[in-house]
C-alpha cells in the first residue's frame, strides 16, 4: 500500500539545515499493521506526516498504492486524504465548538457523495463500534481522555479509510484507556485497515506485526511480531 | 454543509464574547454611520426628481462676466430669453419663467407679508407640480387669478373652501417704483404642499398677465437685468450645450455689455448663458446670486460620501485586524479540517462565510440603531429624512449588498491567513501556526489612525475657519442692531419723520436707512470713471442715509461722513434705480463715499481720493470720504470696489441700534411706532446678528456632522485597538512572566505595551498631516478671509489621537504588568 524509496525530509533555515528523515526505505502492505518507534526527535511524527500527505518530502520518492504523491498539488492530497487516510492524534485534537457526534461528522462533511441522512448513520455506526454513543450530544470539554480519544478514533474511521495513522494514540491515556484504544486499532486492523502508528511504548507496539526503529531520522531496524 | 459553517460560526461567537461584541460592534457603528450618510446624500440628490416629466427641463441661468471684477454666477436670467429661446431654438418645446416678488396679502381680518411666485400662465403645463385642485392648463389663464398651497389655503381661509375666494395683494417692493394698489385676485387652485426636496418654494402662485405683477415692462424687455427665473422644456435627445451654441448669435444682437457699465463685448460672452437641469439645481446653481434656497453643493455630497467609505473601511480593518490576531485560536480545527480533507477553498468559503454573517448580524444592529436616532438625526438636519424598508427596497437591498461587501473585504485577508496554516505543523504539539503578517496587522492600525487624525485636523480647521469668521473684523460693528424692512409701506416724504419718531426714545441709540443692509448681498452696478481716463471700472453702489457709517461703526480713512446739511449730499433716486432722471433733478458735483478698495482702483490712495472728481453712471460727483473696507457680505467675499451715496427716494431698510439693556423696550417702541405710521401693513424685522449666524449655519451643521462621524472613527478604531491589546497582552503572558523574573518593574512593562502601540499611531500622523494640509489648504482657499494653517492645529489632533489610545490600552497593560509571573511560566 505504502512504498517509501530514500525518502528524505530536511528542514532549512538561513542558518541551520536539519535532516529530520534520511534515506527511508519501506513498504507496507495492505492490512499491515506497522509500529514505528525511536527515541524523542528522531523522525518519527515527520515520518507520520509525510506518510499522511500532511508534509511533503524533500527528496525520494512515496507511493501511496500506484500513485506517486510527488509534485502533487494539495488539492489532490485534500481529496486522497479524505479518501483514504484517517487521523488519530495523541492529543485528541476534538474541535470544542462541536459535539461529539459533530466531531465525527467533519470527516464526512468534505464528501460531496455522501447524503445527509448517510451521514447521520455512519456517525451513529462509529460512536456505537467504540462505544461513545450515548454522549453523542456531550461537549469534548465534558469527556475524559479515554473517551475523547474513542471519539477521535471514530472520527478517523467513519469516513471507513484504507489506512489510520495514529500518532501516540495512548502518549495521554492511562494505562486501562491505552489498552481500549489499542483494542480498537487491532480490531480495524483485523477487519482489513491498515494501520502505522507511533508509539514510546513497548507493551502497545506488541500489537503490531512489524515494528520500525528510527534513529537520527534514518530507519536502523525492522522486526517482525507477527505474520500477517 | 452550509448548516455546519452556520453552526460552527455561532457557536464560535458565543464562546468568544467579548470579541465577537468588538466585532459586531465596530461594523454595526461603521454601517450605522454609513447609512445615516447615505440617507443625508440621498435627500440630497433627490432633489426636484420627483417632479413628473422634470427629465428635459433645465433652468436658463447667466453668469455676467465683467472685466477686472469677480465672475458673478446668478441663478436667474433676462425676462426676454427663455421666451427667445423657445421661438428661435426648435429643440426648446416650451418655457416658463417665474419672478418671486414680496407681497402684502389680505383675506378678510388676516394679513401677512408673503413672497409671491410670478409666472407664465403655462406654468402648472411645464411644472407638473401636485394640483389638489384646479386644471394645470387652466388655472393661471385668467390674470387675476392666484393658486394657493394647502398650508396657505388653511392660514387664510381655515376649513373652509378657498376656491373661488378672493385674496387682496398689495404689491411690497416694487422694482424700484411705488405702488400700493390693492388687487383681488381670486383663488382659482390648490396645490399639494410641496416636499422639502425641491428648489421652489410655492406658496403663491399668480400669472404675470396680472395687474398686480410688480414687474415694470422696461425690466420685462430688457436682455441686460437678471429679474426672473426661467425654465425652458427641450426635446428629449436634444444636447443642452448644441441649444446654447444656436443661441450664443442671438444673445450677441440682442445685449449690449455697455449697458451696465461693461467694456464694449459680444453679447454672449458677457452675459454666458447656462442650462442646469433642474435635477441639479440644488448642488449646483442655488449657491448663485439670487437663489431661491439655501443649497447643497457636490463638495459636501462627495466629502461626506469618502467619510462613508473611510468609516466603513476603519470598521472592516478592525475585523479584518483581529481575525488574523485571533487567528492562532483556531489553528488546531483548520489543520483537522485539512487533515480530514478540506481543501484550501473550502477553508476559505467557511471563513468568508462568518465574516459575512457578523457583517450581516453588524447590518441588523445597525439598522435598528439607525431607527432609534433617525427622529434626532432629522432634527439635527432640519430635514424630514425618511427610511421604508418597503418602499425604500432598492436602498434597503444596496445596504445588504453594501454589507455582504464588508464582510468580505473584512474576512477576505483573516479567511486567506487562516486556510494557510499547515497541519502538520500545528497537529502534533498543539502549538500555533503562524498568524499572518503582523507587518499586515500594524499597517492597517496605521491606516485606521491616519483616517482618524486627518479628519480629525479636518475637525479643527473647519470649525477654526468658523470661529474666526464669526470674529472676524468685519469693519463695522453688528451687533445690537435691528432691521426693518419698509420696502413701500412709506413713501420717501414719511421715512425721515418716521426715522425721528423711532429716535425719540431713550432705548434707541441711532436710526438709519439704506437700500440694503449687510449680508443681503443686493447692490446696484455702476460704472465709474476718472475724467480724461479712458478706462471705465466697475464699482457696486449702494445707497444709505449719512447717519448709516457712523451707525455701524464704520471707519473713516479720509475726508468726512455725507451730511444732512450739506444739500451736496444727496444724489437723484435715478442714479441706484435706473429709470429717467428727473426734470427738476441736478446730478453735477454731488457728493459720495467711497471705500479704500475703490480708491486703488482709481488709482489714489484714500487721502488722494478726496476732494477729486469722478463720472458715476453719467453724472459727476466729488468724493468728500473714504471708508475702510467693510466687509458687508462676511469673510466669504473679498472686498470689491464701493461707492456711497444718499438718496431719500430710493430706502427699503431702516437699521437701528438699540441700547443693549433696553431691547424689549426698544422692540415695543419700534412695534408702537410702526404701528402708528403703517396700521395696515406688519412689521417685518430681524436682529442682524441673526442674520449673520445664518451664514454660518450651513457650515456648522455640516462641521457638527462632521465632527460626529469623525468621532464615531476614532472610536470604531480604539475599539480595535482595545481588542487587539487584549489579545497581545494574552499572548505576551510568558514574555512578560520572564521579564519580571528578570527585573523588569510595572512601569517597565507598561511602557513597553504603550510603546508597542504608539508606534503605528506615530506613523500615522506621518502620513496624515500631509493629506489633511493639501485638502485643507484648498478648502480654505475658497474664504477671501482665513486662518492659516498652523502646526499647532496638526500637533494637537496627533497628541489627541495618542493619548486615546493610550487612554485605550492602558486598563490592559497595567492587569498585565502586575500580573504574577510564576503563574504565566507554570501554565505555560
Amino acid at each position: 500500500m505504502i512504498t517509501l524509496k530514500q525518502l528524505t525530509k530536511i528542514y532549512r533555515t538561513t542558518e541551520v539545515e536539519t535532516a529530520a528523515l534520511r534515506d527511508i526505505n519501506l513498504k507496507v502492505t495492505v492490512g499491515e499493521f506497522i509500529a514505528v518507534m525511536g527515541p524523542s526527535g528522531c523522525g518519527k511524527s515527520t515520518f507520520l506526516n509525510i506518510v499522511g500527505m500532511l508534509d511533503s518530502p524533500t527528496g525520494g520518492e512515496y507511493w501511496f498504492g500506484d500513485q506517486n504523491i510527488a509534485g502533487r498539488s494539495e488539492t489532490q492530497l485534500s481529496e486522497l486524504r479524505k479518501n483514504s487516510i484517517g487521523f488519530v492524534f495523541q492529543s485528541f485534537n476534538l474541535i470544542d465548538e462541536l459535539n461529539v457526534s459533530e466531531n465525527v461528522e467533519l470527516a464526512l462533511l468534505y464528501h460531496r457523495d455522501i447524503s445527509r441522512s448517510e451521514r447521520k448513520t455512519r456517525v451513529h455506526d462509529a460512536l456505537a463500534r467504540v462505544k461513545i454513543g450515548h454522549r453523542a450530544r456531550h461537549m469534548p470539554q465534558q469527556l475524559s481522555g479515554g473517551q475523547q480519544q474513542r471519539v477521535a478514533i471514530a472520527r478517523a474511521v467513519v469516513s471507513r479509510p484504507k489506512l489510520i495513522l495514529a500518532d501516540e494514540p495512548t502518549g495521554n491515556l492511562d494505562s486501562a484507556n491505552g489498552e481500549e484504544v489499542m483494542q480498537l486499532l487491532t480490531e480495524m486492523n483485523g477487519e482489513g485497515t491498515t494501520v502505522v502508528m507511533v508509539t514510546h511504548s513497548h507493551s502497545h507496539a506488541e500489537y503490531a506485526h512489524r515494528i520500525v526503529n528510527l534513529l537520527d531520522g534514518a530507519l536502523v531496524t525492522e522486526s517482525i511480531r507477527q505474520v500477517l | 454543509m452550509f448548516r455546519h459553517y452556520l453552526t460552527t460560526a455561532f457557536r464560535n461567537f458565543a464562546k468568544h464574547r467579548l470579541y465577537s461584541f468588538i466585532n459586531i460592534a465596530g461594523l454595526a457603528v461603521g454601517l450605522a454611520c454609513a447609512i445615516f450618510i447615505v440617507l443625508f446624500l440621498r435627500d440630497e440628490l433627490s432633489y426636484d426628481r420627483w417632479i413628473p416629466d422634470s427629465e428635459n427641463l433645465y433652468r436658463v441661468e447667466v453668469n455676467n462676466v465683467v472685466p477686472g471684477r469677480e465672475l458673478m454666477k446668478a441663478a436667474v436670467a433676462p425676462f426676454p430669453m427663455p421666451r427667445s429661446m423657445q421661438d428661435h431654438i426648435p429643440e426648446v418645446k416650451a418655457m416658463t419663467r417665474l419672478a418671486r416678488e414680496p407681497m402684502d396679502v389680505r383675506a378678510g381680518d388676516r394679513q401677512f407679508s408673503e413672497t409671491v411666485d410670478v409666472v407664465d400662465p403655462n406654468f402648472f403645463q411645464v411644472f407638473k407640480l401636485p394640483l389638489l385642485r384646479g386644471d394645470p392648463a387652466a388655472v393661471l389663464a385668467h390674470p387675476e387669478s392666484i393658486v394657493l398651497s394647502q398650508s396657505e389655503a388653511r392660514k387664510y381661509f381655515g376649513d373652509a373652501d378657498p376656491i373661488g375666494k378672493t385674496l387682496d395683494v398689495t404689491e411690497g417692493f416694487g422694482f424700484g417704483g411705488t405702488n400700493a394698489t390693492v388687487h383681488p385676485l381670486t383663488v382659482t387652485g390648490i396645490l399639494r404642499d410641496l416636499p422639502h426636496n425641491t428648489h421652489l418654494l410655492a406658496d403663491f402662485i399668480m400669472p404675470n398677465s396680472s395687474q398686480a405683477d410688480g414687474m415694470p415692462q422696461s425690466a420685462k424687455e430688457s436682455w441686460e437685468a437678471e429679474q426672473s427665473y426661467g425654465y425652458v422644456l427641450v426635446e428629449p435627445n436634444a444636447d443642452p450645450q448644441a441649444v446654447l451654441a444656436k443661441f450664443n448669435p442671438i444673445v450677441d444682437q440682442n445685449v449690449d455689455s455697455t449697458k451696465d457699465g461693461s467694456p464694449k463685448m459680444r453679447g454672449s460672452e458677457h452675459e454666458q448663458v447656462h442650462l442646469t437641469q433642474i435635477w441639479n439645481i440644488h448642488l449646483t446653481s442655488d449657491n448663485n446670486i439670487g437663489a431661491v434656497k439655501p443649497a447643497g453643493n457636490w463638495a459636501t455630497v462627495y466629502g461626506f460620501a469618502v467619510i462613508a467609505m473611510l468609516i466603513l473601511l476603519v470598521a472592516c480593518f478592525n475585523f479584518t485586524n483581529l481575525a488574523t490576531a485571533r487567528a492562532m485560536l483556531r489553528a488546531r480545527e483548520i489543520s483537522l479540517r485539512k487533515a480530514v480533507g478540506a481543501t484550501r477553498r473550502q477553508l476559505i468559503t467557511q471563513f468568508l462565510g462568518e465574516a459575512v454573517i457578523t457583517a450581516l448580524i453588524a447590518l441588523v444592529v445597525a439598522l435598528a440603531l439607525v431607527e432609534v436616532l433617525l427622529p434626532t438625526y432629522d432634527q439635527f438636519l432640519n430635514q424630514p429624512i425618511t427610511f421604508d424598508y418597503l418602499a425604500d427596497w432598492q436602498l434597503f437591498l444596496g445596504l445588504i449588498v453594501t454589507a455582504i461587501a464588508a464582510g468580505l473585504v473584512s474576512g477576505a485577508y483573516p479567511a486567506l491567513v487562516l486556510s494557510r496554516f499547515q497541519p502538520a505543523a500545528v497537529l502534533k504539539s498543539n502549538a500555533s501556526g503562524q498568524t499572518g503578517s503582523g507587518f499586515a496587522r500594524m499597517v492597517l492600525v496605521v491606516l485606521q489612525f491616519s483616517v482618524s487624525i486627518g479628519l480629525g485636523i479636518a475637525v479643527i480647521v473647519v470649525f477654526r475657519q468658523i470661529d474666526f469668521a464669526r470674529h472676524a473684523d468685519l469693519g463695522f460693528n453688528r451687533d445690537g442692531l435691528v432691521i426693518l424692512f419698509v420696502g413701500n409701506n412709506l413713501p420717501p416724504a414719511g421715512q425721515e419723520s418716521f426715522a425721528h419718531a423711532l429716535a425719540d426714545s431713550p432705548a434707541i441709540a441711532g436710526v438709519a436707512e439704506s437700500t440694503t443692509v449687510p449680508f443681503m448681498s443686493a447692490y446696484y452696478d455702476a460704472k465709474v470713471q476718472v475724467p480724461g481716463n479712458s478706462q471705465i471700472s466697475p464699482f457696486r453702489m449702494m445707497n444709505l442715509s449719512p447717519e448709516f457709517p457712523q451707525l455701524y461703526e464704520m471707519q473713516l480713512l479720509a475726508g468726512r461722513y455725507l451730511s444732512r446739511a450739506h444739500g451736496e449730499d444727496t444724489l437723484p433716486a435715478y442714479l441706484f434705480t435706473g429709470g429717467a432722471q428727473k426734470p427738476q433733478e441736478t446730478t453735477d458735483n454731488r457728493n459720495v463715499l467711497i471705500n479704500a478698495q475703490g480708491a486703488r482702483r482709481l488709482g489714489w490712495t484714500a487721502n488722494e481720493a478726496i476732494g477729486k472728481v469722478v463720472t458715476l453712471v453719467d453724472a459727476r460727483v466729488v468724493i468728500v470720504g473714504v471708508l475702510a473696507d467693510p466687509k458687508m457680505d462676511g469673510v466669504k467675499t473679498s472686498a470689491v470696489p464701493m461707492v456711497y451715496g444718499y438718496s431719500p427716494e430710493a430706502n427699503y431698510y431702516f437699521s437701528i441700534r438699540i441700547h443693549g439693556a433696553a431691547l424689549s423696550e426698544a422692540m415695543s417702541h419700534i412695534d408702537k411706532t410702526w404701528r402708528s405710521f403703517v396700521p395696515g401693513s406688519p412689521l417685518q424685522s430681524f436682529f442682524l446678528s441673526d442674520s449673520f449666524e445664518g451664514q454660518f449655519k450651513s457650515d456648522e451643521r455640516q462641521g457638527q456632522m462632521f465632527s460626529f462621524f469623525v468621532g464615531i472613527a476614532i472610536f470604531i478604531a480604539c475599539l480595535g485597538l482595545f481588542g487587539l491589546a487584549a489579545f497581545t497582552a494574552q499572548r505576551r503572558t510568558k514574555e512578560i512572566g520572564l521579564r519580571k523574573v528578570f527585573g523588569a518593574r510595572t512601569r517597565d512593562i507598561v511602557r513597553l505595551l504603550l510603546w508597542q502601540f504608539s508606534i503605528p499611531v506615530l506613523i500615522a500622523n506621518v502620513i496624515a498631516w500631509p493629506v489633511a494640509y493639501y485638502y485643507l489648504h484648498r478648502w480654505l482657499e475658497s474664504y477671501a478671509y482665513r486662518i492659516s494653517l498652523s502646526p499647532l492645529y496638526f500637533l494637537a489632533a496627533g497628541v489627541t489621537a495618542l493619548t486615546i489610545a493610550w487612554l485605550t490600552i492602558i486598563a490592559h497593560a497595567v492587569r498585565i504588568a502586575r500580573a504574577s509571573p510564576i503563574l504565566s511560566l507554570r501554565y505555560e
